[in-house]
């Protein structure tokens, strides 16, 4: 049977220049796209250039399952299985790799590793990855309940926040602070300066929120100055941080699990176990859905610069673009 | 009378003698009427012969005329005209003097008859020469009027030829109804030299040259191959009478060893061994078509060389078979006059059958012929599977049927997986036998409008056209024993073979003891199966976690479909297994759904749609499967159930749902973005260790 069918993407990222679209799947295979070409196809079908931009695949070191991608300007890096790696965008980003072309080992530029806690079997999968790139600080969410930073200059663990009692699912950061949203259905802010938690939540705590069958999990994290939207096994559901409280839940939402979340100009975005990608207002209310293509959407990524893209991925090979956010516009992967 | 006219010739020209002298007199300027004188002294002589002379002067005043100039004596005409009038002017003077002085009257007198004189023999002259002049003009016209003539002759030449050209241009020559080798291969082969074809390259050589160059070597050529078609026939009859003569002596042959057959059979017996029987076969395996004659012929021999277990009969009446052969025969040599002669009978034969027409013809092109083979294979419990192949004589096919007669099966799904119409179905990939593999075949069944009906009379396999020798990849292919005999071995392997994996697979169906064989690894299973139900496709095509493998193309219609269900406390997980028709080369696939307690006491159905963790579930069966070397057909699918009902096990005590607690060795829970399970077993020294993959 063909592994395709099961294949479930759990990141992407952009290339520094904004045309490319790079995915990795849990088969360690990474999967570049050229979006400009792809977007281009998807409007007019008749210019035959188009077909110079396909797709190439690379295949991660001994096919390790990729968790999280992050970029800045000279790297691609990918979070894997204890194993933060550094890719040259040389190497990874060529017009002249053609789609049929035999996958190609990536050329590792540096490696981190996050070893295994003493007496543990475990292998420690980075979930998560976010990168401060005025300072080259690279935080990472991981499955040894601790939040790892990093300098990617000097290739040292700066500190490790830990806290949490259940692996990490997704991690964001707001100038010093940093959110942590984990497995064992908590929230925790960090100062980084401090380096120490200054609040944690638990919103399974809150009835209106807990979803018991579905567990108490926090899948995905998302803060602004002054809001905070978390869900996963709970409900999603919007906080306002200064008075740690729920403001809104968000009930309208149909799902088995948030995977994503995103906040930007005063709209909400959240995505997950679920037939659809929801565009929320702040009241509990569906400005727009777009139904997707993988059953739970694992990874949501956008950008502004060259263009205006929204791609969406998660279990499927399929991945779901938008140029607008009201439509999906073109399915790539297929 | 001419006497008298001599001599007043005679007379005449001596008096014209001293006429002369006169003038010479007279006229001292005429110096040629001197040269006149000299002559016909001569003549005057002879006086006896006055005919001579006469000629003689005729003559000579034509020579005259000839020599003298006609200027000259028009001269002499004028001025003796003039001096003619004078002297009558003068005599006429003289008359009216009154004194006439009479000598020189007759002085004047005798001038003027001189000059009377010349004046005649000019006139003379000057008819001699008109009368020249004419002759000469009419000798002139009578050449000018030849001159004509030739020219008119030759202008009708010339137009005739004219005509003869363009006939000869416009003649139409049988050269340009020959065919002719192309030019560049006459090039090539034609013995013309190098430097004739850069000429014909360069334009030089002009096109008649080159025609003629061509129809020449064409008619070497032809010419050659008369002659080699002439050897190949005088060597064919050489051949045919050698044939003749050889057969002739095989005849004569025949009862020698008959004699010595018989001769023998006594000494045989005696010895004890039986009589050597040679290899025959009934006359009714003669009767059959050619490429059931070849299945019959290359199964026998297999069986006779592998000591298999199979027989192979014929079946269908003879006779009919003879009468089949005996029609077919005629209808091939008469199809021709019958549509010449019977137009009457045609017509009326067509009123009469009008209904008929539209089923005749169907029936027609699906007919059989009588006879067919049967293929009977012998298997435990007296079982016996049995092939019948057909001939579709209109439609060049074979077609099988089955019929099989197990026993001891009671189970539906054994029904299904031993159904005659199904089980030889992908027996290679991609024979599903539901269309007919001669490409003919498709446009001879639309004409007609008949649809392949496999039920009537069977299904087309490719195999089985292979194994009758027939390959419709080659055009015009007549059945050949060699593709039989290359083919024979493999599908009557893979006939056995599937026959095998279909028992086993429904023993494998059977078997309810997965407890005991999974306490074996240590592994204590608690869950309760319930025995495997048949599916229908379009049960499976319209529950919505199967749609995907629809649409992925994982399952086909031709798969076979099963359903059975796993309970496991409180959970009830609904297995649907699709059997591909090549199984064990494909593995099987599963489709799952998870029915679980919520902890309001409602049910919440998970599936691969919408639950990740029932989609890794079915991916951990379906994609990674356990390479155990030497695997145990009769093992395979029992073993993959085992390790879906572990798997099953696992994910739900790792669930987190409080009626399931962990019973198995597993090292974490859940993992990763995904809140994977773990699945994966690993062996260890202390037992089985559950680990995420």
């Amino acid at each position: 049977m063909d592994d395709k069918y099961y294949m479930t993407i759990l990141s992407q990222t952009f290339s520094p220049c904004g045309n490319y679209l790079i995915t990795g799947n849990n088969y360690g295979i990474l999967t570049v796209y050229n979006l400009k070409n792809e977007l281009h196809s998807g409007i007019d079908d008749n210019d035959e250039n188009v077909s110079a931009g396909q797709s190439y695949r690379f295949e991660m070191i001994q096919k390790m399952q990729i968790n999280s991608m992050e970029s800045n300007e000279h790297f691609l890096i990918i979070g894997g299985v204890g194993v933060i790696v550094g890719v040259d965008w040389d190497t990874v980003i060529n017009n002249n790799f053609s789609e049929n072309r035999k996958i190609g080992p990536l050329k590792i530029s540096w490696n981190i590793s996050i070893p295994p806690p003493k007496d543990s079997m475990l292998s420690i999968d980075v979930n998560c990855l976010v990168i401060n790139k005025e300072d080259n600080i690279l935080y990472a969410g991981c499955g040894d309940n601790a939040v790892y930073a990093i300098n990617i200059e000097y290739g040292e663990v700066i500190h490790k926040f830990e806290e949490h009692r259940d692996f990490i699912h997704s991690i964001d950061k707001l100038d010093e602070t940093l959110a942590s949203a984990s497995e064992d259905g908590s929230v925790i802010f960090w100062d980084i300066r401090s380096k120490k938690y200054t609040l944690k939540l638990i919103p399974s705590n809150n009835s209106a929120i807990k979803r018991p069958d579905l567990g108490n999990w926090i899948g995905s994290v998302t803060i602004t100055k002054d809001w905070m939207l978390c869900g996963g096994g709970s409900k999603l559901s919007l906080w306002n941080r200064s008075m740690a409280a729920p403001m809104t839940v968000y009930n309208s939402v149909e799902d088995s699990g948030i995977h994503v979340t995103k906040l930007m100009d005063e709209t909400l975005y959240a995505g997950g176990c679920s037939k659809y990608f929801y565009q929320l207002s702040f009241t509990d209310e569906i400005l727009c859905k777009i139904k997707t293509s993988p059953v739970s959407v694992y990874t949501c990524i956008n950008q502004e610069n060259p263009f205006k893209v929204t791609c969406l991925a998660g279990s499927s090979h399929k991945i779901d673009v938008c140029t607008k956010l009201n439509y999906k516009m073109t399915t790539l992967g297929i | 009378m001419p006497k008298t006219l001599v001599v007043s010739l005679v007379t005449l020209v001596s008096f014209f003698k001293s006429s002369l002298i006169l003038e010479t007199n007279v006229l001292p300027g005429a110096m040629s009427e001197k040269a006149l004188q000299s002559k016909p002294m001569t003549i005057v002589r002879t006086k006896d012969s006055e005919a001579d002379i006469y000629t003689a002067v005729a003559k000579y005043e034509e020579k005259q005329t000839l020599n003298r100039e006609e200027n000259n004596d028009s001269n002499i005409y004028f001025n003796t005209l003039q001096k003619w009038r004078d002297i009558i002017e003068w005599i006429h003077e003289l008359k009216n003097k009154d004194d006439q002085p009479k000598e020189k009257i007759e002085q004047f007198r005798n001038d003027a008859i001189h000059l009377f004189l010349i004046l005649k023999k000019l006139n003379r002259l000057d008819k001699i020469r008109s009368r020249q002049k004419k002759e000469r003009s009419n000798k002139k016209k009578l050449e000018i009027d030849s001159k004509h003539l030739q020219q008119e002759n030759l202008l009708n030449e010339w137009f005739y030829l004219k005509k003869e050209i363009s006939k000869c241009l416009q003649y139409k020559s049988s050269d340009s109804v020959i065919d002719l080798v192309p030019l560049d291969i006459f090039c090539q082969e034609s013995p013309i030299s190098d430097e004739d074809i850069d000429k014909l390259n360069n334009g030089l050589i002009s096109d008649h040259d080159l025609h003629i160059r061509r129809l020449q070597w064409e008619l070497e050529q032809r010419q050659t191959q008369q002659k080699q078609c002439d050897e190949v026939e005088k060597s064919k009859e050489t051949i045919l009478s050698e044939i003749q003569e050889q057969s002739r002596i095989f005849q004569s042959i025949l009862p020698m060893l008959k004699d010595i057959r018989n001769a023998a059979q006594p000494l045989q017996q005696s010895f004890g061994s039986a009589p050597c029987q040679p290899r025959s076969y009934p006359d009714i395996v003669h009767l059959l078509p050619k490429p059931l004659y070849y299945l019959y012929i290359q199964t026998d021999a297999y069986k006779e060389a592998c000591k298999s277990k199979f027989t192979v009969s014929t079946n269908g009446d003879e006779e009919e078979a003879k009468r089949f052969d005996f029609n077919k025969n005629n209808v091939d040599d008469t199809n021709s006059d019958e549509e010449i002669d019977m137009p009457k009978q045609k017509k009326r034969h067509h009123k009469k059958s009008r209904i008929d027409t539209k089923s005749a013809p169907q029936k027609n092109l699906l007919s059989k012929h009588p006879l067919s083979v049967k293929l009977t294979l012998n298997l435990k419990n007296n079982t016996q599977f049995i092939m019948e192949f057909f001939y579709l004589v209109n439609l060049n096919l074979i077609t099988v049927t089955v019929t099989s007669s197990w026993e001891g099966f009671s189970s539906s799904y054994s029904r299904e997986l031993l159904s005659p119409s199904s089980i030889l179905d992908a027996l290679f990939p991609g024979d599903n036998g539901t269309e007919s593999p001669h490409i003919v075949n498709f446009h001879q069944l639309e004409e007609e409008k008949t649809e392949f009906n496999t039920l009537d009379v069977g299904k087309p396999y490719i195999w089985a056209q292979s194994i009758c020798g027939l390959d419709f990849l080659i055009p015009n292919s007549v059945s050949d024993f060699l593709i039989s005999r290359n083919h024979i071995a493999q599908v009557l392997k893979a006939i056995n073979n599937r026959l095998k994996t279909r028992l086993s697979l429904i023993t494998q169906l059977d078997c309810s003891d997965l407890e005991r064989r999974f306490c074996v690894n240590g592994v204590n299973l608690t869950s309760v199966l319930s025995p495997w139900n048949t599916m229908s496709w379009d049960n499976f095509k319209n529950l919505e976690y199967c749609i995907p493998h629809i649409e992925f193309g994982t399952v086909t219609e031709n798969d076979l479909l099963f359903k059975r269900v796993i309970n496991y406390k409180t959970a009830t997980l609904i297995v649907v297994m699709a059997i591909k028709c090549d199984y064990p080369v494909s593995n099987p696939i599963f489709a799952l759904q998870l029915n679980m307690p919520t902890t309001n006491e409602g049910i919440s159905v998970l599936n691969s749609t919408n639950n990740n963790s029932v989609r890794e579930l079915e991916r951990e069966i379906n994609v990674f499967h356990k390479q155990i070397e030497n695997e145990d057909i009769n093992e395979l699918l029992i073993n993959l159930i085992g390790r879906l009902v572990i798997c099953f096990e696992v994910m739900m005590e790792t669930w987190g749902h409080s009626d399931f607690p962990k019973t198995k060795t597993i090292l974490y829970n859940i993992r990763g973005r995904t809140r994977s399970h773990p699945f994966k077993v690993v062996k260890h020294h202390s037992g089985i260790i559950f680990e995420h993959r």
